[in-house]
């Protein structure tokens, strides 16, 4: 046997491994009752009625709105104080505090406080999404903002002493990749906590799914959103988050 | 002490001190128009500090500074920087970065002028063929060139260098040289260099200030009037003053205590 490159190896042994709990699930499927453990096929099937179907793949929007909107809230709000933190000294201690305090807050905590005072809605389940993700912003780009290249801002001071230019020009195209390394970052977070949010205090998306199939005793179809949850996470960080992650570093980054 | 008429820059018993440090004690000492002046000193002199004085990068504690007859927070867009790194924007080309000092400054240029301006600059330090590559496509001699041609678009009237070609290979660093004297004949700017060097010192300036250990003074100006370019291997001249300069310098560098 000719022997394989280190790459392809690994790659087998990862092939490997996931059909290895392919099959596991197979037969273990076979001996449990279809409520606890439901056989893979039954779940593949559960999935391809998902896309088929308008209803269902509506959820799936209302899933990614969700998430798209907190993260450009969150993005938009958590940077803006970071900004101020840098800038305004008298703000900084202010704003680590406020970062710190909803850091420590459960996304569940924050969802039974939305559904009071928002009700069983979108904004409810963008604000839970929004309020777990703003203290990732806020560490994280005043971190980068701490970060910044010091003799590239002395440079822009020796040309100008507008702010507005300065920061328009040199120091937010310099935050790029920060930005992008921490959105990529949310998105994860964004994404698991959706599904509490949608169950706690939603009326659509993946949470929701789940909690109707949760009354319904329906484990194939609790299955199947949560493959579909892995899939869409998997492929956004694949082929949207990592590409330009790589784009945004060699183009911004790299002198 | 009134100033001449063709003084640019002027040092009148600065001091400064960080913490309890005094790194100025009184230094004083000024520039001509249209003059190329290297400060030479030992390192941290705070020869790179006289600089950010001059560019309104730091303020002093005491003493004046005058820079085109006025303070240098009045006068800074008179002036422009070339460090001893390029900092360029890894996300522009090298024009892209040429405009962006004069971006940064605004020069009420619209585009096309601002382009055509950076464009001659990129030319006047050989870049021609160059600017559209992005700084991680050029080597750090053409890095440092498209700094150049980044100080010399916003049309200051100083221009302030720190050890600039101090990162180079020896054979870059010398064409460098004599580009910007080259640069400098043609422009008539005011160059202010600071080195540590002192073969660099003596083959660019019309003067040198020397300047003494932390508490800072200048302790010698050499007036330097030999034609450019200079050929330190067949001029006594040179040679003398440079055995001088090598040993003042000598004695400067020597750790105390």
């Amino acid at each position: 046997m000719r022997s394989l490159s280190l790459n392809t190896r690994r790659k087998l042994a990862a092939h490997l491994f996931v059909a290895a709990v392919l099959i596991i699930w197979l037969f273990a499927a076979l001996r449990l009752p279809g409520y606890v453990l439901p056989a893979p096929l039954t779940v593949l099937e559960q999935i391809g009625a998902f896309l088929v179907s308008a209803k269902l793949a509506g959820h799936i929007a209302a899933s990614i709105f969700h998430v798209t909107a907190a993260l450009v809230l969150a993005f938009v709000v958590g940077t803006t104080l970071a900004v101020a933190g840098h800038y305004v000294p008298i703000t900084r201690v202010l704003i680590g505090r406020l970062a710190a305090f909803l850091n420590s807050f459960s996304s569940i905590g924050w969802a039974l406080l939305a559904i009071l005072w928002f009700g069983l809605n979108d904004a409810s389940v963008i604000f839970v999404i929004g309020i777990i993700i703003l203290p990732i912003y806020m560490i994280n780009m005043q971190a980068a903002l701490d970060q910044l290249d010091a003799d590239l801002i002395e440079m822009t001071a020796s040309f100008t002493r507008s702010w507005p230019r300065a920061f328009s020009l040199v120091v937010l195209p310099a935050l790029y990749p920060f930005m992008l390394a921490t959105t990529r970052l949310a998105f994860g977070i964004a994404w698991k906590v959706a599904l509490t949010a949608e169950l706690f205090g939603g009326n659509s998306g993946f949470g929701f799914l789940v909690n109707i199939a949760r009354q319904d005793i329906d484990t194939p179809r609790i299955f199947a959103v949560i493959a579909l949850m892995i899939m869409i996470a998997y492929l956004a960080d694949r082929f949207l988050f990592a590409p330009l992650e790589r784009y945004l570093t060699r183009h911004y980054a790299d002198a | 002490m009134t100033a001449a008429p063709d003084e640019i820059i002027r040092f009148d018993r600065v001091q400064l001190r960080f913490g309890d440090e005094a790194i100025f004690d009184n230094l004083s000492f000024s520039v001509r128009r249209g003059e190329f002046v290297c400060i030479l000193g030992p390192s941290g002199c705070g020869k790179s500090t006289t600089l950010r004085l001059i560019g309104d990068l730091l303020r002093t504690d005491g003493g004046a500074i005058t820079v085109e007859g006025r303070e240098p927070r009045e006068s800074w867009q008179h002036l422009a920087f070339v460090f001893q790194s390029p900092r360029l924007a890894p996300w522009r080309t090298a024009i892209d970065n040429v405009m962006l000092g004069m971006e940064l400054r605004g020069t009420g240029l619209d585009g096309a002028q601002m382009r055509e301006r950076a464009s001659r600059a990129l030319a006047l330090v050989g870049l021609a063929q160059d600017s559209g590559k992005y700084p991680r496509m050029l080597s750090g001699g053409e890095k440092q060139r498209v700094a150049i041609a980044r100080a010399l678009a916003v049309e200051p009237q100083i221009i302030l260098m720190d050890e600039p070609f101090s990162a180079l290979d020896p054979s870059t660093r010398q064409r460098m040289r004599d580009e910007i004297v080259a640069i400098w004949q043609q422009t008539g700017k005011t160059i202010v260099f600071v080195t540590h060097d002192v073969d660099e010192a003596l083959t660019l300036a019309d003067r040198i200030l020397l300047l003494s250990k932390k508490p800072t003074r200048v302790i010698e100006q050499i007036i330097l009037t030999t034609q450019r370019p200079r050929a330190p291997a067949n001029d006594a001249d040179f040679a003398r003053r440079r055995a001088d300069l090598i040993a003042m310098f000598a004695g400067l560098e020597q750790p105390t205590g």
